[in-house]
C-alpha cells in the first residue's frame, strides 16, 4: 500500500512540476482517442438517424431556406471584397506591415473532458493536418479555445470558458482593451480588472484584439451581459456571454494565420 | 463457492473498462455534476466480493487507468483509489454483516473522502474550488451501489455471490 501510493505520489509530483511524462502522455493518446470515439457515438448516432429521418419536404424546405442564405452571404462577400480591397489601401498609407488572411481547416468534436471543472475537449485534426499548440479553433459563431496538445491524428483544445483561459479583448464600439477569463461555466465569461471609470455597457460586443499573439485579432467573443459594482472590489464586475456555442457545437474550425508582408520595408515604417 | 481465478479476473477487467466508458461518456451539463464514481464503485464491489484476490493494487491499476484515460495529471486517481481500497480493507472483516444500505453509507462516506481528496490534489494544477463535485458524485454513488450489487452479483456467477447478499 505505502509503496503504490509513494510511487503514485512521485508519479504525480513529476507530472505536475516537470514536462519528462510528455511523451508517454501523447503514446497513451494515441490509444485513448479511439475510445473517446467511442463514447461519442450514441450522440453520433442520434445525428445520424435525425438526418436520415428527415422528409422530401422537409428538406426541400431546408434547401430552399439555405439558397437563400447563400445568395444573402454572397451579396455581403461582394461588399467584403470591395472593404477587404480598401483596407489593404488604407493600410498600405498607413505603412501596416503585415495583413492577416486567415484559412481555416474543418474539424469534428470526438470528445469533451469527463471532469466537469476542466473544460478541454478533443477534436479529430493532429500533427498530419498540420496542427499546432496554440493554434485558434472557432465555431461559426466565435472563438471557442486553442489547441494545447497534439497528437499524430487529433488534438486537445482547451476552451475559453475553462477557468485557467484568458485572452486579450476589446469592444467593438470604442476599443477599450481588457481581458477576458473563463470561470468554469460555458455561459459565462468575465472581464478581469475593470476599472469603475471604464466605459463599458450592457450589450457591448467584444472581440479578441490579437494582443498576446495568440489569437488572431477581430474574432467575436462575446457580448456583455452585465456590468455591477461590487462594494468589496476595486473593479467593476463584467459578465459576457460567449458568442461560441461552446459546449454544443460539433463541427469546428480551425484557424491558420498566413502572415502576408506588403511591400512595405522597415525603412519606410521609420 | 471457488470461482476459477481466470474467471474473476476476467470479470473484473471487464466490469472495470465498462465502468471506465460510462465514467467518460459524454453527459450534458447538469448531469455531468452528478455522474457517480463508477470506476471506484467498481473498484469497491471487487474488494467486497474477493478480497483475496483483489487488493490496493487492483484499485491503484483501476486509478491510473483513468488517469490514463483522462489524461491530465498522472498518478491522481491511482493514489486516491488506493487509499480508499486501503481504508475498505481495514473494515473489511465488519462488512459481511452489513446490510446493502449499510455498505451504501459506507460508500457514501468513502467516495466522499476520495472525492475531497481528488480536488485537493486537483489543486496543484488549478486554483479553483468546486465544493459540489465533492458531495454530488458521493450522493449518487451510494444512490446507485445497491443496484450496482445487485445487477452484477446477478450478472456474474450467482451462485457464488453469497457473501455479497445480506445477512450472511
Amino acid at each position: 500500500m505505502l509503496l503504490l501510493a509513494l510511487v503514485a505520489l512521485l508519479l504525480l509530483l513529476i507530472d505536475s512540476y516537470t514536462r519528462w511524462l510528455q511523451p508517454t502522455r501523447y503514446w497513451l493518446a494515441e490509444v485513448t482517442t479511439p475510445i473517446y470515439w467511442l463514447t461519442n457515438l450514441p450522440t453520433r448516432l442520434g445525428e445520424m438517424s435525425d438526418e436520415s429521418m428527415v422528409g422530401r419536404i422537409a428538406l426541400e424546405d431546408e434547401n430552399e431556406h439555405l439558397r437563400t442564405e447563400l445568395l444573402v452571404l454572397k451579396g455581403r462577400m461582394q461588399r467584403m471584397a470591395e472593404l477587404a480591397a480598401e483596407n489593404v489601401r488604407l493600410r498600405n498609407l498607413l505603412n501596416a506591415t503585415e495583413l492577416l488572411q486567415d484559412s481555416v481547416l474543418v474539424s469534428e468534436l470526438i470528445g469533451v473532458s469527463p471532469d466537469p471543472t476542466r473544460h478541454t475537449i478533443l477534436i479529430n485534426r493532429g500533427e498530419d493536418n498540420g496542427v499546432f499548440v496554440g493554434q485558434p479553433l472557432l465555431d461559426a459563431d466565435g472563438l471557442m479555445g486553442q489547441v494545447i496538445e497534439v497528437y499524430s491524428s487529433s488534438s486537445k483544445v482547451l476552451l475559453i470558458s475553462d477557468s485557467s483561459h484568458a485572452l486579450p479583448v476589446q469592444t467593438l464600439r470604442n476599443g477599450v482593451r481588457s481581458i477576458a477569463e473563463g470561470l468554469g461555466d460555458f455561459k459565462q465569461l468575465t472581464l478581469r480588472h475593470v476599472s469603475p471609470t471604464t466605459d463599458i455597457k450592457v450589450g457591448d460586443q467584444l472581440v479578441s484584439s490579437g494582443l498576446g499573439d495568440r489569437y488572431p485579432v477581430g474574432y467575436p467573443v462575446g457580448t456583455v451581459t452585465s456590468v455591477n459594482r461590487v462594494s468589496s472590489s476595486a473593479y467593476l464586475k463584467v459578465l459576457l456571454e460567449p458568442s461560441a456555442r461552446i459546449d454544443r457545437s460539433r463541427h469546428l474550425l480551425l484557424l491558420f494565420s498566413t502572415v502576408e508582408t506588403l511591400g512595405v520595408s522597415d525603412n519606410a515604417r521609420e | 463457492m471457488p470461482e476459477s481465478n481466470q474467471t474473476t479476473y476476467l470479470w473484473s477487467v471487464v466490469t472495470l473498462l465498462l465502468a471506465l466508458l460510462l465514467q467518460i461518456l459524454p453527459l450534458s451539463e447538469p448531469l455531468v455534476y452528478w455522474r457517480p464514481q463508477f470506476v471506484l464503485l467498481v473498484v469497491f464491489y471487487w474488494l467486497f466480493r474477493s478480497p483475496f484476490k483483489h487488493g490496493i493494487g487492483f484499485a491503484w491499476l483501476a486509478g491510473l487507468l483513468l488517469d490514463i484515460f483522462i489524461g491530465e495529471l498522472f498518478g491522481r486517481h491511482a493514489v486516491v483509489f488506493a487509499l480508499s481500497a486501503y481504508l475498505l480493507q481495514l473494515l473489511q472483516q465488519r462488512l459481511h454483516h452489513f446490510r446493502v444500505i449499510h455498505q451504501a453509507v459506507l460508500v457514501l462516506i468513502l467516495v466522499l473522502m476520495s472525492q475531497l481528496l481528488l480536488h485537493s490534489i486537483t489543486l496543484l494544477l488549478r486554483t479553483n474550488w468546486q465544493g459540489d463535485l465533492v458531495v454530488m458524485p458521493a450522493v449518487t454513488s451510494a444512490i446507485i451501489w445497491p443496484l450496482m450489487v445487485w445487477l452484477l452479483s446477478h450478472l456474474i456467477a450467482p451462485q457464488s455471490s453469497q457473501n455479497m447478499s445480506p445477512n450472511h
